[in-house]
């Protein structure tokens, strides 16, 4: 059980590195808007990324918009 | 295109066939229901951003139409003098502001509005935040100006006005973040603490080794200590200024519990002895800081939702020089100047008319529905709007000698004089504070004289068990549950005892113009006169009236217009114009005779309802009847009131016969009209002194004192600013029956609040003589207050889907 003496104080140290951390989380807002990156996440609008080889189809159906996407 | 009819291309609203409006987009023909959706679905297409059609998962809000006036205005605030107070320039030189933006229902429409503003020169960064709908903005004042940006906004069709976080706004999100922090650190610690705690109170750890107790002990007291020096500060702070008012609240026991568990636990790890307790308080601060934390971000939520409806954009009005109009602050008009007031201008100062005549819509300080016509020589107030023609005004008052400002003092004091209501949850806590300190004073003593060396500990136990912390968060979780669930419905309390308030009300006082009844006239139905048939004189009607911005007009505005030429507005009279080489009038009766030479109309029996009158130079056509509307669930909700045994008032500012119409017609049972906002603040108070509880219901600036003086005050959502910061819950919406709702969730707040003050006092009660006698093993404890605390939780939120 020696190995208590090492271990316990290691977690101290981790403990306080969370909680720099989470001090370091708060301050820069990074709580600030709790929806909108669940959001952004889900957003295309990276096609202009997509190499043209690996384009799943053609562009030319949609763009009048919706009607057909919406449901 | 056949599936492109049945909706509108942009906002997908249901479209007649066949559509209003048609335009070509991207080489297609597509049907749009306005103009101001045509233009919106133009920009997107032109900029490529189709793709927003296809993200979209919310309604898209139907755009008004930009017309010149709107640009003027959006483009006066490139003019950096009117800005200083919402603009902030960095020290770059570039320039930041906040917005609210109004209408984002999802993140495509962040999306749209971020994609189109990157287009402008000039524009450093745009941030919008979805949970808040507020966009930062940061751009050079050299090349571009916050009246472009908004109104690149504005061509979208989003809402958008700069905001200014105001000094509360700055230091309740510093507060918020430092109590993430505090409660972080607390739970953190309580995690910890409480493995640590597992071997020592399990006997794991026990006697065999004392050095292993003792690094287990000198852990948890590293990690315990900031929890009491940081995270539980606040409630120190509480305790203190609680017992200085000599007003013990539940911050005080939970400050004794916390500061003598902490003490006694030092001690045993200095000194030897039986037991710490620091994962007993890392808990209990974690617990009680959760639900202060929660409480009071479902307040500030409310707050921030009330105030993103407030406009910060400074008023401002055209001062007429010698150099011709320029545009000036409102609050920096003196007595003696003269200012242009536009069609669908509010006035800036209180004045007199130098020339021209107009209808000037005073509902805001009357309650009046119908605009009143003014002529040179009459005075106006501030606050009021111009709906007709342009006018030259001097103005009498400005800043804070306004009629306006004269109310808004009038609130302040009547809010000074309102009574208070105390929160039960605080009346409970004093006497729990008075009983746990006998108790505890009691064991010590027994104990002094029966087992000297035990006096100490048991008393601590004692402390420590009847650590109120279900009894701390009975109150503030059942709120937050109940505010929750309200909000959604549409009901937004502003202050914590709004909901204890709603019990004790027994009568209602409605305003009428805007809280009963729309506070917009609506056609209530069309008598043609001639051969020609209902519909076209609709249509003609609406061609006439296209444009203006008489309330009157906006009656029209949703019916199909007829093509009308050469319209002319006759203050006090009507509108008059040509149609297919046809001369048109609609007006009053006298006014349309009189202009196209005809004989009187013929004679109704209705003399309570507003007409007009449309005719032809061959004759009359129709008489169309208009109606301040009453709010589709007016009658329904006042109804509801009565079967509840509440009494129902009208009091109402207004000088038209409507008043005992719409009393009448909902069953209301007393009624007053004609009253001036200080006469319906006195009505209030007489009230009060007879006994009553009085709830106030309103809209307008005349409503003001009243809601101040009442003992519970509600705005709609189309209050004026000031309404709805002052008053204890809006109503979002145009609809009555949230308050319906609230009605409903009140009692049944107020029933688990009572629940849960029981549960966590019987816990209490029955641990108590248990801890008294010596008998509590600190797990027990902990696992009791854990238990009672879960309990008390899952009570409160039973909230959200109850039922009465």
């Amino acid at each position: 059980m020696a190995i208590l003496y090492v271990l316990v104080p290691l977690s101290l140290i981790l403990l306080a590195i969370a909680v720099r951390v989470l001090i370091w989380a708060v301050r820069n807002d990074q709580f600030d808007d709790l929806e909108g990156p669940a959001h952004q996440i889900l957003f295309d609008d990276d096609e202009d990324r997509i190499p043209p080889e690996a384009r799943q189809r053609t562009e030319t159906d949609d763009d009048t918009g919706r009607g057909n996407d919406r449901g | 295109m056949p599936s492109a009819s049945a909706a509108c291309s942009h906002c997908q609203e249901p479209l007649p066939d066949p559509p209003p409006v048609t335009g070509e987009i991207g080489g297609r023909t597509q049907a749009f229901c306005c103009e101001g959706c045509l233009a919106v679905a133009r920009i997107i297409r032109n900029e490529g951003l189709d793709r927003f059609y296809q993200q979209i998962d919310g309604p898209i809000t139907t755009p008004d139409p930009l017309d010149e006036r709107v640009r003027a205005e959006c483009l006066h605030y490139n003019d950096q003098q009117l800005l200083d107070e919402v603009v902030q320039t960095r020290e770059d030189g570039l320039q930041e502001t906040w917005l609210m933006v109004d209408g984002l229902s999802c993140a495509a429409c962040i999306w749209l509005i971020e994609h189109h503003l990157s287009g402008f020169d000039g524009l450093e960064s745009i941030r919008i935040n979805h949970s808040t709908q507020r966009a930062h903005l940061v751009w050079d004042p050299r090349i571009t100006g916050l009246g472009t940006l908004l109104l690149g906004i504005r061509e979208l069709g989003f809402q958008a006005s700069p905001f200014r976080p105001g000094e509360w706004e700055a230091t309740i999100r510093a507060q918020q973040k430092q109590a993430m922090i505090r409660i972080g650190i607390a739970g953190i610690a309580a995690l910890q603490t409480m493995m640590l705690a597992y071997p020592l109170q399990f006997g794991l750890a026990d006697g065999s080794d004392p050095a292993m107790v003792q690094l287990f002990r000198w852990a948890s007291f590293i990690i315990a200590t900031p929890v009491v020096l940081y995270s539980a500060v606040p409630f120190f702070q509480a305790a203190w200024r609680d017992l200085r008012n000599r007003h013990p609240g539940m911050d005080v026991p939970v400050s004794i519990a916390i500061l003598a568990g902490y003490l006694a636990s030092v001690q045993v790890t200095l000194m030897g002895g039986e037991h710490v307790y620091f994962e007993s308080i890392s808990m209990f601060t974690f617990f009680l800081a959760l639900g202060r934390f929660l409480e009071g971000r479902t307040r500030y939520r409310a707050g921030l939702e009330n105030l993103s409806l407030i406009n910060a954009m400074p008023g401002t009005a055209l001062l007429i020089g010698e150099e011709g109009e320029t545009v000036v602050r409102a609050r920096d008009l003196r007595p003696g100047d003269r200012i242009r007031i536009r069609p669908g201008d509010t006035l800036a100062a209180d004045g007199r008319i130098l020339e021209g005549q107009s209808a000037l819509d005073e509902s805001m300080l009357t309650g009046e529905s119908l605009p009143v016509t003014r002529g040179p020589g009459e005075a106006v107030s501030a606050g009021t709007i111009n709906t007709e023609h342009p006018l030259e005004v001097v103005v009498d008052q400005a800043g804070d000698n306004t009629r306006l400002s004269a109310i808004t003092r009038l609130l302040d004091r009547a809010q000074a004089e309102k009574p208070r209501t105390q929160q039960l949850a605080d009346r409970v806590a004093g006497g729990f504070v008075t009983a746990v300190l006998i108790a505890a004073s009691a064991t010590w003593l027994t104990w002094w004289f029966t087992n000297p060396d035990r006096a100490f500990p048991i008393t601590l136990a004692v402390l420590v068990a009847t650590c109120p912390c279900a009894l701390s968060l009975a109150t503030p979780t059942a709120l937050t549950v109940a505010t929750n669930r309200l909000r959604r419905a549409g009901f937004v309390p502003t202050r914590g005892t709004t909901l204890e308030t709603l019990n004790t009300v027994n009568t209602v006082v409605f305003d009428k113009t805007g809280t009963l009844t729309r506070g917009q006239l609506s056609i209530a139905g069309v008598t043609p006169l001639g051969h020609t048939p209902e519909g076209a004189c609709r249509s003609l009607a609406a061609g006439l009236e296209k444009g203006s911005e008489h309330p009157i007009a906006r009656a029209f505005r949703t019916e199909p217009a007829a093509e009308v030429t050469d319209r002319q507005n006759h203050p006090g009279g009507g509108v008059t114009g040509t149609s297919q080489g046809c001369r048109l009038a609609l007006g009053r009766a006298d006014f349309v005779a009189s202009t196209l030479g005809l004989d009187p109309p013929p004679a109704t029996t209705d003399e309570t309802v507003l007409a007009v009158y449309l005719a032809s130079a061959n004759g009359w056509l129709a008489r169309i009847s208009l109606d301040d509307a009453l709010r589709e669930d007016a009658a329904s909700v006042v109804t509801h009131l009565h079967r509840l045994g509440w009494h129902t008032v009208l009091l109402s500012g207004d000088h038209s016969g409507q008043v005992a119409q719409v009393a009448g017609s909902l069953g209301i049972h007393h009624y007053e009209g004609r009253l001036s906002p200080e006469t319906k603040l006195a009505r209030i108070h007489a009230m009060e002194t007879e006994g009553r509880q009085v709830m106030m219901v309103g809209d307008g600036l005349n409503d003001l004192p009243g809601l101040a003086g009442a003992r519970l005050s509600v705005a709609m959502a189309g209050s004026s600013d000031i309404a709805r910061l002052h008053a204890d819950a809006v109503i979002l919406g145009d609809r009555l029956s949230p308050l319906l709702e609230a009605l409903k969730v009140a009692p049944m707040t107020r029933r688990v609040i009572r629940q849960n003050l029981t549960l966590s006092l019987v816990y209490n009660a029955a641990i108590l003589p248990m801890a008294m006698a010596g008998w509590v093993i600190p797990w027990i404890a902990a696992a009791g207050m854990s238990a009672s605390s879960v309990l008390v939780v899952m009570n409160a939120l039973r909230l959200g889907r109850m039922h009465p």
